[in-house]
């Protein structure tokens, strides 16, 4: 199957996926006691202005047709309207976007970056003291919950220093750019113990392989046979673990974002939660699963131009 | 970050490079950033300029006053829209403000209430009565959540722009304390001709600061209004408001130099923030009074010696010093010390585990029950009262499980009453006990079943309903007490604490007050350079 055609399917498969998650979340979110008319009005409102709030919302309706609308909008492309904000809820997830794919992009550069130098170091030198040290200290920070990380991060390398801003996302580009380093890092922090373990052991593998004692021995340089050799033999593994663990991190970046102030979709979910305000958690929940799908197939279309061989389908 | 960074050194050489450019990234990057301020010695005269940047929890709702209903929505809206009268500093009566002052008819039905003179909205129009009458017909006839304060007004006539003239349909004392209300707060007349959500998206009201923008869940910035009516104030030439969800990271903010304001720390907080060099930690008296309601629909708590008793059980002392860290401090009545009329003689259930059991040994349940108690899940002080409960309440054979909720679900499960014991807490939106009396003691009148208990006492009733008409001063106080006493003998809930406002703020900042209903003045703020 070529690229293009798999990507086609990939996307095919997406409606039956957000057609479950609609249900799913539609469901969930409508089990879960919780009047969003009460908390806009607040607990002191009467509980006739309250009834007459949820029947402006169509609250008041069986759930079924509730159901049946919300499917009807979404099917004109219509997410329905934040009850919090009075606002049409793609518009304020478009607002919140930009913040959540700075996130995401910088920490998969940073988990790269983080990731390649140190398996290659620890790979070079199985069992000596530098491959203990980067199979084991990485370990601890991912033994840490990141809200943990970035707070250290944000004492050590923001209010200590100056170096960075504490929280916020800035203004401009460059602002953007500084403010999302540490929170980017406490992610990297996160997925790198576990991207440097599967790219260690998958050079070790291939280091073993014959084409690289016959690279050796052709008298290639040894900065060659690494880089050109074992590490694009390796890294197809590391790739795969890496692709998941960015998928999980979609729908875990509502942690990051509430310690560094990170005015993105995860923070944007946590206070429609928190206020009931469904419209705008089901369609956070629909944009999460694109993100979800679009990550794992960019992983495969990855794979695939890193090894021909790999198979797609 | 910098045992990652060495641990790429030795032998990886080929990557060593790779990295070093990613730290050294770094390092520029974080030249960019600012560092902290220094205090500096405090001058003796306000100081104009300066922005201020002030954090909180929660983000702004609404710019529509009548739709305001969080703390944190409607204490920046007081800087956009002010009112006809202000509440006073010391939280118990008002003070002239929009209206500079104001007669009451002999019969006590017909208030005149003169505007100001020279007073305009931030585009520069001039403040009408026609204004006033627009603003405050709106909310009383919105259903929003606080529209009921205005039920007693019967009718707004504007006999000339300067002339506002409010005939209410009963003698109705607390209406001064009304008006003072932000849902009362005066906007142009029919929106200037937009509709109305096109006007909050740009409002207009004369008040000391001017909407700059408002991105939704990042940040508010407001600008001077140039056209204020009190000469030289604001000080500062703008405010900022960001939505910084996480303690740590506000207490950082502010620690760091980034914001100049961070609004309720939590209390554990308070005393390593006094020690932090260039911060000040100040409480505000509040009319913030915190409760543990008892729903009077489930048969044990209609017994009143249940009630008394658990009133008796739980050591509010020993809880404010492990809840609140000792900041705030044990009430007998439930009105704030510092609303008007509050008895500081009211007798008190304080804490004997001997009255305690007395009291069940009286009730219908000498054994004790089970029940369970609704708490906040997202709030750690009412985390903390809830398991202070649960223990306090086991020496009495009453077994407590908590039912955590999210805020959404706690409301809700408080108004349907689905509960036995619940956490709550109450502060007066006005300078008046009115608001209060009628919430939590008059089921029907008061439009929520006496704070959801289902506490119906008709003589506590008759003596609220009294109090609304009695515009001689120690007539009112009389009342009141009578109700105070009453109310602490019934325990429809247990008073726990009367908790005090929080704020934590650089050096550099002068002139911050939090008034007891919790707005705050910032025309009033300045900036030390």
């Amino acid at each position: 199957m070529d690229r293009l055609s798999y990507v086609g399917k990939r996307l095919l498969h997406l409606i039956p996926i957000l057609l479950g998650i609609s249900i799913l979340v539609f469901l969930l979110i409508h089990l879960i006691p919780g009047d969003p008319a009460r908390v806009l009005l607040g607990p002191h409102a009467p509980a006739k202005v309250v009834a007459a709030q949820d029947k402006a919302w169509g609250l008041d309706l069986p759930l079924p047709v509730q159901f049946v609308n919300f499917l009807g909008g979404l099917l004109h492309g219509n997410l329905g309207t934040s009850l919090t904000y009075q606002e049409p809820a793609v518009t304020l997830m478009a607002s919140r976007l930009a913040a959540t794919l700075w996130l995401l992009i910088s920490a998969s550069i940073l988990t790269v970056v983080i990731t390649l130098p140190l398996a290659v170091a620890a790979a070079m030198r199985p069992n000596s003291w530098i491959d203990h040290a980067i199979r084991l200290i990485p370990l601890v920070g991912l033994g840490m919950p990141a809200f943990w990380v970035g707070i250290i991060l944000l004492l050590v390398l923001a209010e200590s220093t100056g170096w960075f801003p504490v929280g916020g996302f800035g203004t401009d580009f460059l602002s953007h750019l500084h403010a999302i380093v540490l929170p980017a890092l406490t992610v990297a922090l996160g997925i790198a113990p576990i991207t440097v373990r599967s790219l260690r052991a998958a050079m070790l593998e291939v280091l073993q392989a014959d084409f690289v004692t016959t690279a050796r021995a052709k008298g290639l340089a040894e900065r060659r046979v690494i880089l050109a050799h074992v590490l694009r033999n390796a890294i197809i593994p590391a790739i795969t673990v890496f692709g998941l663990n960015i998928g999980w991190l979609v729908g875990n970046t509502l942690v990051v974002e509430k310690v560094f102030a990170l005015p993105g979709i995860g923070a944007l979910m946590l206070d429609s939660i928190l206020s009931s305000d469904f419209p705008v958690v089901q369609a956070i929940a629909l944009v999460f699963a694109v993100l979800v799908v679009v990550v794992s197939t960019s992983t495969d279309i990855l794979r695939s131009l890193v090894d021909p061989r790999v198979k797609l389908g | 970050m910098t045992q990652l960074n060495r641990g790429t050194r030795g032998r990886a050489l080929p990557f060593r490079s790779l990295t070093a450019i990613a730290f050294a990234f770094m390092v520029v990057l974080a030249a960019c950033g600012s560092g902290a301020s220094s205090p500096t010695a405090t001058p003796s005269k306000p100081q104009r300029g300066g922005d201020l940047v002030f954090a909180h929890a929660i983000d702004i709702k609404t710019l529509d006053p009548v739709q305001a209903v969080e703390t944190e929505t409607i204490y920046p809206l007081d800087m956009i829209f002010e009112t006809l009268t202000e509440t006073s500093t010391n939280g118990q009566s008002v003070v002239p403000w929009l209206a500079s002052s104001w007669d009451l008819s002999t019969d006590q039905l017909t208030w005149t209430f003169h505007l100001r003179a020279g007073v305009q909205f931030s585009d520069g129009t001039p403040l009408t009565s026609a204004d006033v009458k627009f603003s405050i017909d709106r909310n009383r006839n919105f259903n929003g959540g606080f529209s009921f304060l205005d039920s007693a007004i019967k009718d707004i006539t504007t006999p000339d722009p300067e002339t506002v003239v409010i005939t209410t349909k009963y003698p109705w004392k607390p209406l001064l304390a009304d008006l003072a209300l932000w849902a009362n707060g005066i906007y142009p007349n029919n929106f200037e001709g937009k509709t109305a959500a096109a006007f909050f998206n740009d409002p207009v009201g004369t008040g000391p600061f001017v909407l700059d923008f408002w991105n939704k869940g990042v940040s508010t910035k407001m600008t001077r209004n140039p056209h204020y009516w009190q000469p030289g104030k604001p000080y500062l030439n703008s405010v900022t408001w960001t939505f910084v969800p996480d303690d740590n990271t506000r207490i950082l903010q502010l620690k760091g130099g980034q914001i100049q304001l961070d609004s309720f720390p939590p209390f554990a907080t308070l005393n390593s923030l006094k020690a932090s060099s260039g911060i000040t930690v100040q409480t505000f008296p509040s009319n913030l009074v915190s409760y543990v309601l008892m729903n009077e629909h489930m048969a044990q708590f209609k017994d009143v010696h249940v009630r008394r008793a658990i009133a008796y059980a739980i050591d509010d002392a020993a809880m404010n010093k492990a809840a609140l860290y000792g900041y705030g401090k044990t009430n007998c009545s439930y009105m704030a010390p510092t609303l008007s009329y509050y008895d500081p003689q009211t007798p008190c259930l304080t804490y004997n585990l001997s009255m305690a059991k007395q009291e069940l040994a009286m009730s219908a349940y000498p054994n004790g029950f089970s029940t369970s108690m609704l708490i906040g899940s997202t709030d750690v002080y009412q985390e903390a009262v809830g398991t202070i409960v649960q223990q306090e309440l086991k020496a009495i054979n009453i077994n407590v499980t908590l039912d955590k909720v999210d805020p959404g679900q706690l409301y809700s499960t408080l108004a349907e009453e689905k509960y036995g014991l619940a956490y709550e807490a109450w502060a007066s939106d006005i300078p008046d006990p009115d608001e209060q009396a009628s919430f939590m003691l008059d089921p029907v009148g008061g439009g929520a079943d006496s704070y959801s208990t289902g506490f119906n006492d008709s003589q506590v009733v008759q003596w609220v309903h009294q109090t609304e008409k009695a515009f001689v001063e120690s007539q009112r106080a009389s009342l009141y007490t009578q109700i105070q006493v009453q109310v602490a003998q019934d325990a429809p809930w247990a008073v726990l604490q009367f908790v005090p406002y929080q704020y934590a703020f650089s050096n550099n900042v002068h002139g911050f007050f939090a008034y007891p209903t919790g707005n705050y003045h910032l025309q009033d703020v300045w900036l030390s350079q």
